[in-house]
Formats: structure tokens, sequence, C-alpha cells
């Protein structure tokens, strides 16, 4: 739905994402890579995803619908997620004035990390940041084949990346604002963030939902968050709700991030920078 | 650039943010919801009310207690929070695991429960803030928990409700269908609990058969006795033998549960230390009510161990060496007696005047686990550890017996020790035949006998050198004690052993013998040979003996080892001299080990004569407890003395009686007499205005007490007993009840109980069984106050509350002249004696 009518998008000229899409999953294989699949197509044009979609089963979907910003262009190596060893990212947004910093940040990276930058999106040169910022207290050429990291250590890695891609913007002097929603994965703990360049506007949108079972209603065929006891057994995060029961979404408030642990415990934490504005999620809030 | 910041924005938010507003106050709604009513109040929650990010995730529990909230979530912390204008954060109980939510929590007495999802329940002491606890409770998440009379149930995600003793034991459990998501427990005559499901199903559950003769627990007298009883049994069960390798990780249990106990009981800290990793860690705990730093705090010692003596042959005992068994006043176990029993008496003595806010001096516990094992380690890990332990000024242990079986005693000196080893071998390292070689060779054993023979001779006096030179003369006034002991102990303990055996010499002869003097003792002589020793044609390569010296006052244990070394080389010398030279040669290896020095201590220094005060008062004996000695020797009390030299004094508080076999089998500990007057409930206070034979007296305190104690909770509190009226009222566990004539107002005699209630209240800060136990003149006094001859003097409770004050300044005044240490330790020892006997008594319960 969010492919061809999204309704928080921030530029409401085209309410579409169809400049391509990808899926990543990881399989009941324990430690091991996901595997992603991308297309140039439409999301909702493409036969393959439908038959894919049918019969994949996994315990972690990465999912993506892509509109280009104009500057990229409309490849597979460009569409979302990306995957590094274990690791797997995408990104809902764009950074402002990405092209003055894009060298200063090739040039940051260790070699094994920049080697495995296929495209030429922003997105993936945060993946590359990310990873490199993963890799500091690691022995060089491990990351790739390490099967597992801690939430905590993928959390400060992403609130590493966040905090040098604006000291970089910054030293630029890059007024445009930017939106880093990210989100990444080992396979076993989700971190993401809905984060924005700005004190007072709200970030692109994102969305939380946990129960205990995700099922469509045998009637309906509606789907519902199922909250059967405390236990979370599911946990779904979205740019858009995925379906029309209020009460079984919950904003992620802007310039916070987010973690699912690998026993499916949700945790958000704000993340405190110079844009981080107290009052702001108040208004913007539900 | 337009933008939607709703994605719902067909409908509105139903949960209204006021800004303006306070916490609970209405405010219109301007919410268009189809389904309200205008006459009803909406409350709002005001922005200031929201505590953003209390938790990281989802918030899972809440519970409030005294003004403390208590929070838990997903995130695996549990917050507390004061109430004070809102909440403000007091500090958080995290668990090194992370990733592991707590569902539910719940409180008991100082405890606070939390439910995991990974099945678990924490136990969490909120004094210390510490988790002393975790229980293996279920296989799924722990949803829910309830409390009721300190049992606690607990349901988890597959279903299964289990339940908990307040020893933390499990009780027993109850397979229910399906996932529990609530538990509660009603408790009204009987117990029931309901479980809510997640199927919407709603559960009634009798559990009489679960919680058993666990009964309201509101008399709080028996308690600590019952606590301790059952810690006890608990603890005699670890199996903590020291200086066995395969017993150690028995000792550290058992370490790890008198740690985990002390934290129980509100130690303010309580952990293992060891600095030599090799060895059983000691047991330290600290109890302070004081403030100030800790180095300057008068301090008390408490001493003990928690390691024992093997179990020996365990066909001798009766029952099992190692559970707790209860037979004719007596329980019998390894370690009863020494030292588990007294240790737990002690702890618990100290855990009770903490827990009254009565202990207003540190109490720091120091109990070892290589005791029985040559205390090695104890000097390295007590100095490299040194600030735990403040200053202390008491040095208290209970690890002797008394004289006789009925008497208490106070220890005040015991005898030193010293081990040696003498070996002699000759160079041919094997044994040859007599018959062959006779008379050509050295002959170990030959020579180690002629030492031997020359170490004392047959009056016993020890024949090294200037041994006897440093022993203190006995002096008369010694002699007179001695005398006087003996003509008592002989009077009042016909049954003892030591009197019973009817020692030749007498017995004052004997135990001068045993305390006084030093001695020397062969104890066992070894050879070694190839052949079975019982080979009478051999002459063996090499002979060996163990011989130990018990050294007195003012004998110097180096010098004492130096002349024992210097005589043993000097018979050796003059043997090798007097032989011929033959083929081989003989060489001596001796080694002398000074294990303790002996100690003495002034026992008409302040903290002797408080404990003797103390120890007379509790037993309500008619003379003093008897000041004795010992023969044996502990290592680490004169250690202790002089390395927290020159405050500290070392009390030795025994316990245990003679007949107690300590070390042998069959160890026990007395439960026998102080019954008496138990079933009646203990008589804290009496006044009588009309006078009466002491006879009289008791049969009334007798018979009314018994009337009272009978009735229930919903019954008249006036009841007309012989020619009077009695009216009582009860608090707690405690009774006030007062006699009056039958033309008085109950009604009024009910208030002057409360008033007088009140103003102890008032005097002593939320008043307990314990004021009134330590402090029953200040309540006599009180009492004076407001009546007299039996009629209402003064009603005002704030006068009496001044006269009170100016009394206590004087009293302060007076006590610190007197110095502290008369009167604190005083408590500390009558606390440690009323617990022996709340420990006898509980026992026969």
């Amino acid at each position: 739905m969010q492919s061809f009518n999204c309704k928080l998008r921030i530029d409401l000229r085209r309410p579409m994402n169809g400049d391509g899409f990808g899926i990543g999953w990881y399989d009941d294989e324990p430690q091991t890579p996901g595997c992603i699949f991308t297309s140039t197509l439409p999301a909702w044009s493409n036969l393959n995803l439908q038959r894919l979609a049918e019969k994949i089963k996994s315990a972690l979907v990465f999912a993506h619908v892509r509109a280009t910003t104009g500057e990229t262009a409309t490849s597979e190596s460009n569409c979302h997620p990306w995957q590094f060893g274990n690791l797997m990212w995408m990104h809902n947004g764009n950074i402002g004035g990405f092209e003055s910093i894009k060298r200063k940040l090739q040039n940051a990276l260790s070699e094994e990390i920049y080697l495995s930058i296929q495209g030429t999106t922003d997105s993936e040169h945060a993946f590359a940041l990310f990873l490199n910022m993963l890799q500091e207290d690691e022995p060089r050429g491990s990351l790739k084949k390490r099967t597992e990291f801690s939430f905590q250590e993928l959390r400060r890695a992403m609130l590493a990346t966040i905090a040098q891609l604006n000291r970089w913007l910054d030293e630029a002097g890059v007024e445009e604002t930017s939106l880093m929603n990210f989100a990444v994965t080992d396979g076993q703990s989700v971190v993401c963030t809905r984060y924005i360049t700005s004190y007072d506007m709200e970030g692109a949108s994102l969305y939380y939902s946990s129960g205990s079972e995700f099922r469509s209603d045998a009637d309906s065929g509606q789907y519902r968050m199922i909250k059967a006891n405390k236990r979370e057994d599911v946990v779904v995060v979205a740019s858009e709700p995925l379906t029309y029961e209020r009460s079984d979404w919950m904003v992620i408030p802007t310039n916070t991030l987010l973690v699912i642990t690998p026993k499916l415990n949700v945790h958000l934490y704000p993340i405190h920078d110079k844009y981080w504005n107290p009052h702001r999620q108040r208004a913007g809030a539900r | 650039m337009a933008r939607r910041l709703r994605f719902f924005d067909d409908s509105t938010d139903p949960i209204g943010v006021c800004p303006a507003s306070t916490p609970g106050q209405s405010a219109p709604s301007d919410s268009g919801h189809e389904d309200e009513d205008d006459g009803l109040e909406e409350y709002l929650v005001a922005e200031s009310g929201i505590i953003d990010y209390a938790h990281s995730g989802y918030v899972y529990s809440v519970i409030a207690d005294n003004n403390v909230v208590y929070s838990s979530g997903s995130d695996g912390i549990i917050k507390i929070w004061k109430a004070q204008n809102g909440l403000v954060l007091d500090g958080e109980l995290e668990r090194t695991t992370a990733d592991v939510c707590v569902h539910t929590l719940a409180l008991d007495d100082g405890l606070l429960f939390s439910g995991l999802q990974s099945g678990s329940i924490d136990v969490w002491d909120l004094e210390t803030r510490q988790r002393i606890r975790t229980l293996a409770a279920h296989k799924a998440n722990v949803f829910t928990l309830a409390v009721v009379r300190h049992c606690v149930f607990s349901a988890s995600a597959d279903g299964d409700v289990r339940a908990w003793g307040s020893d933390l034991q499990s009780l027993g459990q109850i397979k229910t269908s399906g996932s529990v998501l609530a538990v509660s427990a009603i408790d009204e005559c009987d117990v029931h609990l309901v479980t809510g499901h997640a199927d919407g199903s709603v559960g009634f559950w009798d559990i009489a058969g679960i919680m058993g003769e666990v009964k309201p627990v509101e008399k709080k007298e028996g308690k600590p006795g019952r606590r301790m009883m059952q810690a006890l049994a608990q603890w005699v069960r670890f199996r903590s033998v020291s200086g066995v390798p395969e017993l150690q990780p028995e000792c550290r249990r058992a370490a790890r549960f008198l740690r985990d106990l002390m934290l129980q009981l509100g130690a303010s800290d309580a952990r293992l230390v060891s600095s030599t990793p090799t060895n059983n860690p000691i047991v330290y705990g600290r109890f302070d009510a004081t403030q100030g730093p800790l180095e300057t705090r008068p301090t008390v010692f408490v001493y003990g161990h928690y390691d024992v003596m093997p179990s020996g042959d365990e066909a001798r005992w009766e029952s099992p060496p190692f559970e707790m068994t209860g037979r004719d006043g007596y329980v019998y176990g390894r370690g009863v007696s020494d030292d588990k029993g007294p240790v737990l008496a002690t702890l618990f003595a100290v855990a009770e005047l903490h827990a009254a806010g009565l202990l207003d001096i540190s109490v720091v516990f120091c109990i070892e686990g290589e005791e029985e094992h040559g205390s090695v380690g104890l000097y390295e890990t007590i100095a490299a550890h040194r600030s735990l332990f403040g200053v202390p000024r008491l040095i208290l242990l209970s690890s002797s017996y008394w004289l006789g079986e009925s008497t208490p005693c106070l220890t005040y000196g015991m005898r030193g020790s010293i081990r040696a080893t003498v070996r002699v071998e000759t160079s041919r390292n094997a044994d040859v035949h007599s018959g062959v070689w006779g008379g050509a060779v050295n002959e170990p054993l030959t020579c180690l006998a002629h030492i031997l023979a020359q170490l004392v001779d047959p009056s016993g006096r020890v024949l090294v050198p200037g041994f006897h030179d440093e022993v203190r003369p006995v002096e008369d006034a010694e002699r007179e004690a001695m005398r006087d002991l003996v003509s008592f102990v002989a009077a009042r303990e016909a049954q003892a052993p030591v009197v019973a055996t009817k020692p030749a010499g007498g017995l004052d002869r004997q135990l001068m013998q045993r305390w006084r003097q030093p001695a020397l003792t062969i104890h066992h002589v070894d050879v070694s040979t190839v052949a079975a020793p019982s080979n009478a044609t051999l002459v063996p390569a090499a002979a060996q003996a163990s011989v130990s010296v018990r050294v007195v006052p003012d004998q110097s244990l180096a010098d004492i080892a130096g002349k024992l070394k210097t005589h043993v080389e000097d018979i050796f010398e003059s043997f090798v001299k007097a032989r011929p030279a033959l083929l081989d040669e003989l060489g001596l290896k001796l080694d002398v080990k000074p294990i303790a020095n002996w100690w003495l201590a002034d026992p008409l220094a302040p903290v002797y004569r408080a404990a003797s005060r103390a120890i007379r008062e509790e037993w309500k004996m008619d003379s003093d407890p008897l000041l004795i000695r010992e023969g044996g020797s502990i290592p680490a009390v004169p250690w202790l003395e002089s390395f927290f030299a020159p405050h500290a004094v070392a009390v030795n508080l025994p316990m245990g009686q003679s007949s107690d076999n300590a070390h042998l089998d069959n160890e026990r500990i007395s439960l026998e007499n102080l019954l008496r007057g138990r079933q009646v409930g203990k008589l804290r206070l009496a006044k009588w205005y009309t006078t009466l034979t002491p006879k009289e007296k008791s049969k009334t305190i007798k018979e009314v007490s018994q009337i009272v104690l009978a009735r229930r909770p919903k019954q008249c509190n006036f009841i007309e007993h012989r020619d009077t009226k009695v009216v009582y009222r009860k608090y707690a566990s405690l009774y006030f009840i007062a006699g009056i004539d039958l033309d008085d107002n109950e009604l009024l005699t009910l208030e002057i109980i409360h008033r007088y209630v009140e103003v102890l209240d008032r005097s002593f800060g939320n008043v307990c069984e314990l004021d009134l136990i330590f402090h029953f003149q200040k309540a006599y006094f009180i009492l004076d106050e407001m009546v007299m001859a039996g009629e209402l003097q003064e009603s005002g409770k704030g006068t009496v509350t001044r006269v009170l004050t100016q009394m206590d300044e004087a009293e302060d005044k007076e006590n610190a002249e007197r110095g502290w240490a008369d009167i604190n330790l005083e408590g500390v020892a009558k606390t440690a004696m009323l617990t022996v006997q709340e420990f006898k008594q509980s026992f026969s319960r």
C-alpha cells in the first residue's frame, strides 16, 4: 500500500514509491546471512514478489519501497536493503547535501568496507559509515565474519553514525534538513531510528506495533495485532501503519532510537543531541 | 511544503493532553466522542505529570508502598521512585543479564519480588537494594505475582501457578488450563487464590492444602526464633568440612547461604572476602545504624566460623549428622554447637536489634571457613580488608563451652599452642633385619625414644630448660577464686561430667592444670617401614613423633618454640656423639610451629561486667555467670586482639554445655529449661497497686493472660474476672491488660491504655516489644508519670513526654560519663543471650 498510496510522505506531490523495491529476510538457519531480493520495478507490478511472498517464511523481514531523490540511478544496486556479512540496512529519507560530504565519508572508511559499496546512494554510504563505526572495536577484517552483535553494540554504532554525519554536515555548512530513518539488523536484534536534523520539525513517520500475533480476521480479512498477554511475539515497525486499527499502532517519537532485542523486547531511547526537543513530540504525537 | 502529520486523521485522540492543568484536575473535554456523556467529568493527565522514557521499554508493572513507587518494564530495570510533588527517581535495581524483561512486581516485608521473562523470580532486599536470591520458578514468562501471609504465588505463561513459603522454599504448585495473566489472593478466614487467564476465564482455588500450616503471621514474637531454627536446619545440611578439597564447594555454599541470610536480615553489607583464593572465604557482614565515617565508628566485631569437623563414624550418630534433629530438648547435628548455632544466634540477635532500630553501634561479622583447619588465610584476608572492619572495641565470639550443664559462663582466657613434629631418619633409607645388623646400624626409633623420654618427667613437669620460667605464679586470690568456683560447681552441677567423674586430687587442681598450667603432650609415634609395622624383627629406617605444647601467660610463643627446638637438638647431638661411628648417619628433621598465642582478658573490664550483668538478668540468675578459662586454643582470638590493638577486648560468650560433644559424634546443643511461662505469654511489665503475695500475683498473671490470649479479635475488650474487671487492648503482638475495680469506668481505662501506648510510641519512635524489654525502666517511669495509686494523674501526653525528655537528657549525660561500652555492649550481649533463649524455646514449639 505504501508503494502506491502512502499518506505520510513528506513530499505529497507524488504519493508513490515506485522506483524499485527490496526485500531482505533470514531463514531458520541461525547466524547465517540473510537473503535479499531487489528489483527496479514498482513493488505492485512485480509478479515474482507476489510468488515469493506466498511461499517464504521468515522470522525477520526487512522491506523497502523506493522513491529516488532524483540524483541517483534507478538500478538494482541502489535498491534497499543492503547486506554486509550478517547485517542488513535500509533507510527512509535522505541526507541533505550529501555530495558535499561524500568524499570525506569515503576517505574515512576502511578498505574492506569501502570496496563493499556497490551503488551510489547516500543510504548505502551511511551503511558503510555505520559498518566503520561498528568495526572500531574490532580487529580489521573480521567484521564480515561475525555472525552476531549485541543490540547495545548496534545501538552504539547507530548513534555514532548519526553523530558523525551531523559533524561532517556542519563542517560542510549544509543547511538542508536530513531525514535519517535508518534500520539495521544482524538477524537477531533490530535497531531503527526516527531522526531529523531539525529542532522543531517532525521526522519522517515511523510506527510500531507489538503483540502475540498479527493475524487476519476470518470475516473481514483485516489484519489485527492480537495481545493475548504481556509477552511480545510479533513486532512490526513501519513507516505507516499497515492497518486502520488505530489502537494497534504507536508512534515512534521523532529523534528516537528503537531497539527490538533477540527476545522481542522493544526499547525506545531518546537521541540526546542538539536537535533533541522534549516538547516537539507532544504536538505531533499520536 | 504541505505535510500531514496524522495517519488516523478521521478520528480523534482518545488520550487527551492538557498542557496547563495539574494532575487530577478535571478539564472540560474538547474531544467529540459520541459515547461521551456531558455529565461525566473527564480527567486529563497534565503534561508535567508524564515522565517520558521512564523506562526505555513497555512499563509492565507499577506498585506503590508508603510513598515509594516501584516500576518495571521490558528494559529489565526496576526503578524506585519517591512520591514527592510528582515522582522523583530514587534508584534502580538492575540485573547484569540484559534483555530479560520484568513482567511483574510484588512486595512483602522489605522484600521485592520480580517476575521475569525468563521464568525466574528475583528476590531483592529493599534495605540494601541487592538481589539476594533468584528462584528458578517457571519454564515460561512469570506474568504475575501475589503475596499473602508472607507466601508468594507466581503464575506463568504456560499456566503454572507456584507457591513459595516465607523461607523462599517451594510449597507446591497448581496446573491451570492456560496462560495466567493475573493472580490475586483473598485472605478471609481461609485463603483463596484467584487466577485470570488469557482465554478470558477466571479460576478460584482453595489453597488450604498448599498453605498447609502457614497461619496468619501476626505473632511476631515467635518469628525470629522460628526463622532462626529454619535457617540453622538449612545451614547444618551443608557439609562444610574445611581442609577437604572435594567438600570445598559445600563450604562455599554454606558461606553464600550465610551471606544471603545476612542480606535478608537487613545487613548493610554482606559479602565473601578472601585474599587467598584457594581457601574458604570469610563471610563478612555489617549491620550499622550510626552515621559518620566507618573508621571512627565504634564497632563490635563478631568472630565465628562456618566450617565444621568431619562427621567421623556416621554409624555412631543416632541421627544423620548433617540433618538437624531434635530430641529431648536438644538439637543434634554437626555444627549446631561448634559453631553454626552460636553464630546464627548472635546474627539473629543483632539483626533483631537492627530491625527494631535499637542498634546504635556498628556490628561487623567475620565468620571464617578454615577454623578447624588452622585458620589458614584468615590473617591475610583480614589484613587486606582492614577498612571493612572499622575500629572494633569488642571482639565477640561464642566458641567454647560452659563448665557444667546449667550455669552460664563467660570465658576470659585460653591457652596457646605449639605443634611440633620430630623425625629421626638414617641415611640408609631402608629397613634392615635386626638379627643381621642389630648393633651395627643406627636406630632412629631408639634415638626418638631417647628424645621423647627427656621431654616430660613422670610428675608432668616439662623438662625443656627454662620452660616454666615465665609461667605467671598463681596468686592466693586466684586459688581462692578457683576454690569458690569449684564449690559452686560442685553444689550446682552435680550432673556435669566435670563434677560427676570425681577427679582425683580435686576438681580445683584439675582445672588449674587445664586452664592455668602449661603442658606438653606426645600425640603419637610413627615408624616408617616398608614391611608391616608389626614386623618385630626390623630396624626401621625412620621414626617420627607429633608433639604439642600448651602455653600459658606469660610464656612467649617464640621463646618456648625456640627452647623446645634447642632442647631436642641438644639431646639428638648428645645421642649421636655417644655412639661410635657406624656405617650410616642419623639425621634429625624438626618442625616446630607456633599455632596460637595464649589469651587472657581482664574479667573486671567494663565489657565483662556488662556481659555478666546481661547474662545474669536474662537467665534470671541469683549469682553472676561463672568466669572460666579454657585449656584449648582459638588462634584467631589473640591475633585479632593484637591486630586491632589497642582498643579491642575479646569476650567469649559460650553457648554450649560441657556435654555438647563438639568435634565428636552426636554433637548437640541444649534447648533445655527456660520454658516456663512461655505458654502464658511473656510478661514484659507488671505494676501492682494493691498488695498481693507473690503466689497470688503469679496466679493472677497466669489466669488473666490465659483468658485474654484465648479471646478472638472481635470479642469485647472487657471481661469480668473474679472481683475485678479486666480491660485489655492489643497492639500488634503486644497486649496491654489492666485490672480495675468493678465500679471503675472501662472506657476510661481503655483510653488510659491508649494514651500510655501513645506516649510510649512517641518516646521510642514506633514502639515495639524490644523497647519494652530493653527499656523497661523507662516504660515504668512513663506509667508512674501517668498513673499513681491506680488513678490517672496526668492526662497530657505533651507533659509526660516533656518530663521524659528531661529524664533522657540527664541519663544521656550520665551515660556519656560512664563510657559507651558499658551501655551499648550490654545491649548486644544481652540480646545475644536473649536470642539463645529464643532459639532454645522455639525448637520445642
